[in-house]
């Protein structure tokens, strides 16, 4: 294919609409918030160059300092547990003896089909200390009833426990569709070649899963940086107490609070370079795989 | 080949029923609590000693006004799902059907752009909102919605169009059709299956967006995903109203889900067999 000529009408007509949007509504304003990120700036008057004052700034920063604290953490508890929940609802529904599969399957997805903000209402009323479920299941256990979300040190964790409740249909989907797509007649010798259940799975199937392991991590890792709905939730209409920022949260309240756009500009741009670096493996797969050449 | 024992069915089954459960109990509870007066609610929604079941939530939420937040979000979202399926069907036909000298670079670009937050473009698209006066318009949101769509669903569409045999475009080059209207008369509709996929997904996915409502419209003009927050208060919920309108909010999108579930799972999945 190719080869046919390009200088023509019909080529600029498809596609020119698709490039000036891209060039307006992200190129532009992705390079101009990176130069923006060096300004000082109100978003009225003109922005004022300040060389690197915003990222030092950041260093001492204690919201900012928050705010990565709390990014990591969620980071570190919310990766391993969504990507082994995935794989371990996906090898159950994979599995031909549990009925009804279908409908599990839609259950899992509920939670990835809904705005993250009732996600967040669902979760503020599960873990309410009056009438929330968790804390009357809880204390079937013998656990003291208490306010999660109130509660400055336990607080984090309804942004882990909604998030995963969301999240996680992606990650078992994609992983579903790994292992429908493994050849059964690997499996089958695996099986003849008498290999227990644990080293198939560890042997022949995870590594045949790879690319969808690739897939699940990369992309729970972009969604989990830039959270921020559930977060936003948790104001009720005013700023979000201090000890609950996230960077994404923090690139609104230093645009609308604070109105230091400039500085807004600088966290922005070091959460895009944080999804960058975390995107780079699947990118790079994407390139190799999909083929420039071939169109 | 392999027989299994019952014992082994029976313990699968109960622990796949058991998460399937648990996974539903949100939902559950949302609803619950929408339909139950507050002094139910608060001694628990699945409590059902003395139970009455009321539609007063939502009688409240409505007249608060929460229908407008409904017409946003269905507005925008329709818009924002038909807009850049058509411009993407086009370059990823651009794509499959010329060789151009910028085509290595332009698809790194789009390759690359595909992971931008956001948050990244926020402050400058601010500044051109309020320059071009597209803060607080439909059309400002529903173009952004649109450009951040066009990456993944060039792809998408790019990678189905690649599959569509030759013959059928060769033929109605013959029959003298230019390359537009190739598009439009031959590859859009063998593509259908693909075209549903895509607008399904980022119909959902324009439908849960918060970030691009809060900073592009202001209240009136909000959609569902942020109209619901404006229930929220955060030492006394109003548990009856804030789930009657989070039940409002998720009506649209899990009918979509519901009826177009084969194309939604091939949408969301279609980053990895490409």
């Amino acid at each position: 294919m190719g080869g046919r000529r390009w200088l023509t009408k019909d080529f600029f007509i498809l596609m020119t609409p698709a490039f000036v949007l891209l060039l307006i509504f992200i190129i532009y304003p992705l390079l101009n918030t990176f130069y923006l990120s060096f300004t000082h700036w109100d978003g009225m008057t003109q922005p004022k160059f300040v060389g690197i004052s915003n990222y030092r700034e950041m260093f001492h920063d204690p919201l900012f300092w928050t705010s990565v604290k709390n990014n990591l953490f969620i980071f570190i508890v919310f990766l391993p547990l969504v990507t082994l929940v995935g794989l371990g609802f996906a090898v159950l529904l994979h599995n031909k003896a549990v009925f009804g599969r279908n409908v599990l399957r839609g259950l899992v997805m509920l939670g990835m089909v809904m705005p993250m903000t009732v996600v967040g209402i669902v979760w503020m009323l599960l873990l309410d200390p009056h009438a929330g479920i968790v804390n009357r299941i809880l204390e079937i256990f013998g656990v003291a009833p208490r306010a999660w979300i109130q509660d400055p040190s336990t607080a984090i964790y309804f942004v882990i426990l909604g998030s995963l409740w969301a999240w996680q249909g992606f990650t078992t989907t994609v992983f579903l569709a790994g292992l429908e797509g493994l050849d059964v007649e690997v499996l089958e010798a695996a099986w003849i070649d008498g290999a227990n259940a644990w080293q198939r799975f560890r042997y022949v199937i995870l590594p045949l899963l790879k690319p969808a392991l690739i897939v699940v991590v990369t992309m729970s890792a972009i969604y989990i940086l830039k959270v921020f709905d559930l977060i936003y939730v948790l104001s009720g209409g005013e700023s979000v107490p201090m000890y609950l920022f996230v960077l994404a949260y923090m690139v609104y309240y230093e645009i609308f609070y604070n109105f230091r756009w400039g500085y807004a500009a600088a966290i922005a741009t070091l959460l895009t370079v944080s999804v960058f670096v975390f995107s780079l493996g699947m990118l790079k797969r994407m390139i190799s795989e999909r083929g420039v050449e071939s169109g | 080949m392999v027989k299994v024992s019952t014992r082994y069915k029976v313990t699968i089954n109960l622990v796949a029923w058991t998460i399937g459960v648990i996974l539903f109990i949100p939902l559950l509870a949302l609803v619950m609590a929408s339909i139950r007066p507050f002094a139910e609610i608060v001694n628990g929604w699945w409590n059902f000693h003395n139970a009455h079941f009321t539609l007063i939530n939502y009688k409240q939420v409505w007249d608060a006004g929460f229908w407008r937040y409904i017409l946003n979000s269905l507005l925008i979202a329709t818009f924002a799902t038909i807009l850049p399926i058509l411009i993407a069907g086009m370059a990823a036909y651009g794509f499959t059907s010329f060789s151009f000298p910028v085509k290595t670079l332009l698809f790194l670009t789009l390759v690359a752009i595909q992971v931008v937050p956001q948050q990244a473009v926020i402050v400058p698209l601010l500044k051109l909102f309020r320059d071009l006066h597209m803060y607080n318009q439909y059309y400002g949101i529903i173009l952004v919605h649109s450009t951040f769509a066009l990456p993944w669903t060039i792809f998408f569409l790019r990678n189905f169009f690649k599959a569509i045999p030759k013959d059928y475009e060769e033929a109605a080059r013959i029959d003298g059709l230019s390359d537009v209207g190739i598009y439009f008369r031959v590859i859009l509709p063998i593509a259908l299956p693909a075209i549903i996929s895509v607008a399904v997904v980022q119909f959902i996915f324009v439908w849960q967006d918060l970030f691009f409502a809060l900073t592009l419209l202001r209240p009136d003009k909000w959609p569902v995903s942020a109209g619901v927050t404006t229930f929220i208060s955060r030492y006394n919920p109003n548990w009856g109203q804030l789930t009657a309108a989070g039940t409002l909010s998720i009506i649209v999108p899990i009918l979509v889900y519901v009826l177009l579930q084969k194309y939604y799972m091939k949408g969301v999945t279609g980053g990895i067999k490409g």
